[in-house]
């Protein structure tokens, strides 16, 4: 088996060295539009009116939270009418026009610029068929953070209204390529607030957020070969984790954020390994003469699901988290890859060529057949929200790369495109207690 | 320390608002404001400053590998001086034996069919004429660039095409080139040499290319 320390010859540095630079930021970045195609079909009925006094801001607190909960597929706008002046506390809504209009969930609040220069931010969510407040919370914060704590409000609305977390004040990842340019951006999951953290002349793929949501594994090619760093969002500095021979990639996050899995061809062809962030602690999960990639441990750790041909074919399979024997999952056709688990543990979704096209499906553990959820023609890189409702993946439309979003029963749809430039290689990052 | 008068600044502001009248109050709010904006611009100057020094550190080691590639061309120079019997030849004479469209190392490029990485026989005479080159010419190395079509996992690609120049490399092994003069590396689906969506693009993109870094 070769086993050479060849580093690339000082001419090949040369080389690269001009190409890979960093380059300093150009303008602010182009947000990500997004485009809802389907819905669900039975809406919650929901009135956000505007704050008072929001119209001084840049940032409009209620419109970007009627904004995320329509977006989520899972609401419907109910008109107020128009009125002389928005009610912003619960004394000075007319309840009876609520009531004829057909009002059932209204959203209400109001800004106020304090002398120190903070903003005191409040709403309400009311029962407008009960008179009654659902939830209801205040906030003193910096101007530059009003487009999050819209999305923190729209998360508290979403719970309450649906039961289940909302995600609109996470982030997301993915990579923007634009001609011979790759950054790696980060953003809200609406696509605001996008920024890059890491710019390249080689390609970046393969990125995932830590458990905490502070830092970023990614594999990058600056060095003309994939080698595997981790990147802190905080102060920008990354450490490289896996620069073996070969190729080093397919970084996944051990649930307690302790270690990677990490696919390495050093001993002859990719298998699975484990090693601590520091580069530390090597250790081989697979031995098999198959390739074996795409790691993704199961919520509580104990499993791994990853992507092998050792049947002949690319095909996802599952193994304890300390390694050893596997079993197959997947069933049906010849190309089964880039298994995702579902936050509760109790499904993941991959990606299935069928009849030339491949597409994001979705399998329950312990069931043997999937279901099919998008209908692009390349469809790759699934990447579950934490609250387990959507998938978002990379897609393709008008011969560009862009990010798509589908629900995992399939009904809601979602296209989220750049100004320009091919986007690629989503992944988003974890549910946050604070940001 | 930028937070820290920042704070100051801020703090004496609260402080002058008691006595202020409201207009006065009003231009305050737009002070602080100001410095916000102050502090943002700071932020991105420094982000941007940051980038500057990694740009300056990139230029500095390309400033090394320039003086080192200029100190090996002299080398280069040198050489014909040296006794008659030597193995060696000027780099000039590698590069034109490697750009001869007539010659055997023209052909740099093995081709593979969809999910296969097996060097297939009619790449036989290709890799023999290269693996006769670099034992003739015991100082150059050679780098194998797996590459693959755009269709499936970016990570079962690359680790595809890592298995693609692993078979060129250990072919170019068989014939008595030694491990450590060839790196293997994959680009998996990153680097498409065509761009279209159709078989012929997809059949040149399934390929490893044979590169001599430095005789290019």
């Amino acid at each position: 088996m070769p086993s050479s320390k060849s580093a690339p010859s000082r001419r090949s540095l040369l080389k690269w060295a001009g190409a890979a630079a960093l380059t300093a930021p150009t303008a602010l970045r182009a947000a990500l539009t997004i485009e809802i195609i389907g819905g669900s079909g039975k809406e919650i009925p929901v009135t956000v009116l505007p704050f008072g006094n929001q119209e001084r801001q840049k940032d409009k607190v209620s419109e970007i939270v009627l904004a995320d909960l329509l977006r989520s597929g899972l609401f419907r706008e109910q008109s107020a009418g128009w009125m002389p002046q928005f009610p912003s506390e619960p004394e000075q809504v007319d309840w009876r026009n609520m009531r004829n209009r057909g009002v059932e969930n209204l959203v209400i609040g109001n800004v106020v610029e304090r002398s120190d220069g903070r903003l005191a931010l409040r709403f309400r969510l009311m029962d407008a068929v009960k008179q009654a407040q659902r939830a209801g919370l205040s906030y003193a914060i910096p101007p530059s953070q009003a487009r999050i704590t819209a999305h923190k409000i729209a998360d508290v609305i979403y719970e309450e209204l649906t039961g289940e977390p909302g995600v609109f004040a996470t982030r997301i990842c993915y990579v923007v390529k634009n001609k011979e340019r790759y950054e790696l951006q980060v953003a809200d999951a609406d696509g605001g607030d996008a920024d890059f953290i890491l710019a390249n002349g080689e390609p970046i793929i393969s990125p995932a957020w830590s458990p905490d949501g502070n830092r970023i594994a990614y594999v990058s090619f600056e060095k003309k070969k994939s080698i595997v760093f981790v990147h802190t969002l905080a102060d920008g500095k990354r450490s490289v984790v896996a620069n073996f021979d070969g190729s080093n990639s397919a970084p996944a996050w051990s649930p307690d954020g302790q270690k990677l899995a990490v696919t390495l061809s050093r001993d002859g062809v990719a298998q699975i390994y484990t090693i601590n962030l520091d580069g530390s602690g090597l250790n081989r999960l697979t031995t098999s003469l198959s390739i074996d990639t795409e790691a993704a441990w199961s919520p509580d750790g104990r499993t791994i699901l990853f992507t092998s041909d050792r049947g002949g074919s690319p095909q996802i399979y599952r193994m304890s988290a300390a390694g050893g024997a596997a079993e197959r999952m997947t069933f049906e056709g010849s190309y089964n890859v880039t298994a995702r688990w579902s936050p509760d543990g109790k499904s993941f979704c991959f990606i299935q060529r069928n009849a030339g096209r491949y597409n994001v499906a979705i399998q329950e553990i312990g069931s043997r057949s999937a279901q099919l959820l998008t209908d692009g023609r390349i469809d790759s890189s699934p990447t579950f929200s934490p609250n387990g409702r959507m998938i978002l993946y990379a897609s393709e439309f008008n011969k560009r790369g862009i990010l798509a979003a589908v629900s995992r029963d399939g009904r809601i749809k979602q296209r989220l495109s750049e100004a320009s430039g091919s986007v690629r290689e989503p992944a988003w990052g974890p549910l946050l207690k604070s940001r | 320390m930028k937070n820290a008068i920042l704070l100051l600044a801020l703090a004496a502001l609260a402080a002058g608002c008691a006595t202020q009248d409201v207009q006065e109050q009003r231009k305050a709010a737009v002070e602080q404001r100001d410095l916000l904006e102050t502090q943002r611009k700071s932020d991105e100057e420094a982000k941007r400053a940051q980038i500057a020094r990694e740009q300056e550190e990139l230029n500095r080691q390309l400033e090394e590998q320039k003086q080192r590639q200029a100190q090996m061309q002299d080398t280069a120079e040198v050489k014909p001086l040296a006794p008659p019997g030597g193995s060696e030849k000027p780099l000039g004479d590698l590069r034109s034996q490697l750009k001869d469209p007539g010659g055997p190392l023209f052909k740099r490029s093995i081709y593979y069919d969809y999910d296969r990485y097996d060097v297939k026989e009619d790449y036989r005479a290709l890799v023999e004429a290269h693996a006769k080159f670099m034992l003739d010419n015991k100082e150059v190395r050679m780098r194998v660039e797996g590459n693959c079509d755009e269709r499936g996992s970016t990570e079962y690609n690359l680790a595809l095409g890592q298995r693609r120049a692993d078979g060129v490399k250990r072919a170019l092994m068989v014939l008595g080139v030694p491990a450590n003069r060839i790196e293997a590396v994959s680009y998996g689906e990153e680097k498409p040499k065509a761009a279209g969506q159709d078989d012929d693009s997809y059949s040149e993109n399934r390929r490893s290319d044979i590169v001599y870094p430095g005789f290019e």
